[in-house]
């Protein structure tokens, strides 16, 4: 009842003029970002980082805005991987495989229809999963302390690498790195200057809208620049029937609870989110269709269920990502990880705590979700014909525009030219990574969480006066730790059940 | 040399210049067990094993890009750091006007499209930003005309 209680205070947050009017805003703006090619959630949501800023809004509406850009991109990415074949990210691959056959045999309408019903309905049970487990997760988390922190903070590492990636060394590489660069700037505890390189620009530690827009917006633009010159040409299919009917809603209703269910688990674990999920669930449905149905199954050349599975699945795990986030401070996927950085430039610290010192912010964000989706859904049926029209857009026109976007944020942030210029190299540093197959989630996990691990690693071996066996000394460490060491074999085991396209590192 | 023996490589030297670069990294009072250097260290610990394994196994899977594509991508990368340096020197509208005429051009853009899409954007972006939105743009050489 007192969630109840507090999920109404929340739809009364959520639902202020203004924060319903971001939330809208947040949605077109998402699911326009997501439609483009090769751009995604983290892309969309890192550009907007600095505009939050300067728009200077109150911590709950920056967030209700992100979350709308965050699920509204998920729901954008869908139509590009649909219409021509090109997954916006890795989580849309398994669209693309089922949804692109459709499309070509004049379904595009249907498949578009019916995969934004799927992931209205993945993303509505797992928000009513965050209802229900978000405040029991949280009150269990308020018995964390530094020991616990720091063997969660390592599970969570674990996971990425493990989960994410196939192959494990670069994820702890890319981890590794974002930890070093989270070390720059003044020492909070002793005021000693690391790697400052007496540049006055750097002492308050590398601006983290710089980093963002450097790693996923520039970084972007070169990858955009490489399948420009070396891609093929666009054409778009022919939409056909503009909506699905009853009798594919309840043939495909099986699968899409199914998804949901697969998504909502999946994205539970730091670290994991969409891009597994996806792959389970098609895998999954994909040997039960075989197996009941070895006649009817289409799964390949176009299956509905494919589709509508992959389609819940995805969007359950970006809304249950939210509760590892929330609930423990420790985020799930590279939008989550941004979103916690914006969390932390309000001098809130992320994690169980929230849960009772912003009771708006946290229940404010969730009931957002509810009304987020709904208008999602809403738009995304009628107007998907002119989300599509965002494809024709010229490179040309679109590369210059996403550079003055980024250029301005982090410019707004700072005022200094220093940024402009760290963002471009950290940008062409990260291309570079990201062409070595260096994903860019741990980088971003490491250094949102960097300064976290360390405060916590030095607090408890503070308590115990240097004993470093105080960091295994509570059950609770002693299972995270468990966890940390069994996930990282857990992908050679899982490597096996996931089909092949599912082997993308996620960046 | 092999695409992941070279990111192997690229690692240890970040490694080696976290190592040396944070070994004099130590509190003048010492309140706590652990100072300011051991994170750095342990780090720069991780980054060299990754280094390491990566220099060992070897094995190559970047994909081969066109030498024209490589072109384009120095070309748009150089663009940007200039942009990066003469946005607060020459002002705004014409720094963005030139970055987007070019990266227009790398695009596939004709000279026509460039400029006109360059101007459009460049004082269009500038009258939502700066005046629409209050973020502050340097108005540089062109300071009297807006």
């Amino acid at each position: 009842m007192e969630t109840l209680a507090l999920l109404m205070t929340g739809f009364a947050v959520a639902s202020s003029p203004m924060n319903l009017a971001l939330a809208a805003l947040g949605a077109v703006v998402g699911t326009m970002v997501g439609v483009l090619p090769g751009l995604g959630p983290v892309n969309a949501v890192a550009m907007l980082v600095p505009v939050v800023f300067a728009l200077g809004l109150p911590p709950e509406s920056s967030m209700i805005l992100m979350a709308a850009i965050y699920i509204g991109s998920e729901y954008g990415g869908r139509i590009s991987a649909i219409l021509i074949n090109v997954p916006g990210e890795a989580s849309a691959v398994m669209t693309a495989l089922e949804g692109y056959p459709l499309s070509r045999q004049g379904l595009a309408g249907v498949a578009l229809s019916l995969s934004a019903w799927t992931s209205f309905l993945g993303s509505v049970l797992a928000t009513v999963g965050i209802v229900l487990a978000a405040p029991v997760l949280s009150r269990w988390a308020l018995a964390f302390g530094p020991v616990e922190y720091v063997a969660l903070m390592i599970f969570a590492f674990a996971c990425l690498t493990g989960l994410l990636s196939d192959q494990p060394i670069k994820a702890l590489l890319a981890t590794g790195i974002g930890l070093a660069l989270s070390t720059i700037g003044i020492d909070a505890n002793s005021g000693v200057m690391r790697y400052t390189f007496d540049m006055p620009n750097l002492i308050d530690g590398l601006a983290f809208s710089t980093l963002v827009i450097g790693l996923f917006a520039i970084s972007e633009l070169l990858i955009l620049l490489q399948s420009h010159r070396d891609g093929v040409s666009v054409k778009i299919e022919r939409m056909g029937r503009n909506l699905f009917n009853f009798k594919e809603m309840r043939f495909t209703l099986p699968s899409a609870l199914r998804g949901a269910g697969i998504g909502f688990f999946i994205g539970l674990l730091p670290g994991a989110g969409g891009t597994v999920a996806s792959a389970l669930a098609y895998s999954t449905e994909r040997k039960i269709t075989e197996r009941r149905d070895p006649e009817g199954s289409r799964f390949g050349k176009g299956d509905l269920r494919g589709l509508a599975t992959v389609e819940a699945a995805n969007n359950s795990a970006s809304n249950s990502n939210f509760i590892p986030m929330l609930t423990l401070g420790i985020p799930s996927s590279g939008t989550t990880a941004i979103m916690l950085g914006v969390l932390t430039l309000y001098n809130l610290t992320p994690g169980p705590m929230l849960f009772t010192s912003q009771p708006e912010l946290i229940w404010g964000l969730i009931a957002s979700l509810f009304i987020g989706n709904v208008m999602l859904l809403a738009m995304n049926i009628p107007l998907v014909g002119l989300f599509a029209r965002m494809l024709s857009v010229p490179a040309w026109v679109l590369v210059p525009f996403i550079v003055v976007v980024s250029a301005v944020g982090v410019y707004s942030g700072k005022s200094a030219s220093f940024d402009l210029i760290l963002m471009v190299v950290v940008g062409a540093a990260a291309y570079w990574l990201r062409r070595m197959h260096v994903p860019m989630a741990p980088l971003i996990l490491g250094f949102v969480l960097g300064g976290i691990l360390e405060t916590n690693l030095r607090r408890a071996l503070s308590l115990s006066a240097g004993e470093v066996q105080i960091l295994w000394s509570s059950p609770i460490a002693i299972a995270l730790w468990g966890a940390a060491a069994a996930i990282l074999l857990l992908p050679r085991l899982l490597r096996r059940a996931l089909p092949a396209e599912a082997r993308l590192s996620e960046d | 040399m092999s695409s992941n023996r070279s990111l192997g490589a690229m690692a240890l030297l970040m490694a080696g210049i976290l190592a040396v670069f944070g070994w004099g990294l130590v509190a003048p009072f010492a309140y706590e067990p652990v100072g300011p250097r051991a994170f750095p260290m342990l780090t720069a610990v991780l980054i060299a094993f990754c280094g390491i394994v990566l220099l060992i196994g070897g094995g190559n899977d970047t994909e081969a890009v066109s030498r024209r594509t490589m072109t384009g991508i120095v070309m748009l990368t150089v663009t940007l750091l200039i942009y990066a340096v003469i946005f607060e020197r020459l002002g705004y509208v014409p720094s963005t006007f030139l970055m987007s005429g070019i990266v227009a051009r790398i695009f596939g853009a004709s000279w026509i499209q460039a400029t006109l899409s360059g101007a459009v954007l460049s004082v269009g972006s500038y009258l939502l930003f700066d005046r629409g939105l209050d973020v502050v743009l340097p108005a540089g050489i062109l300071g009297g005309l807006f």
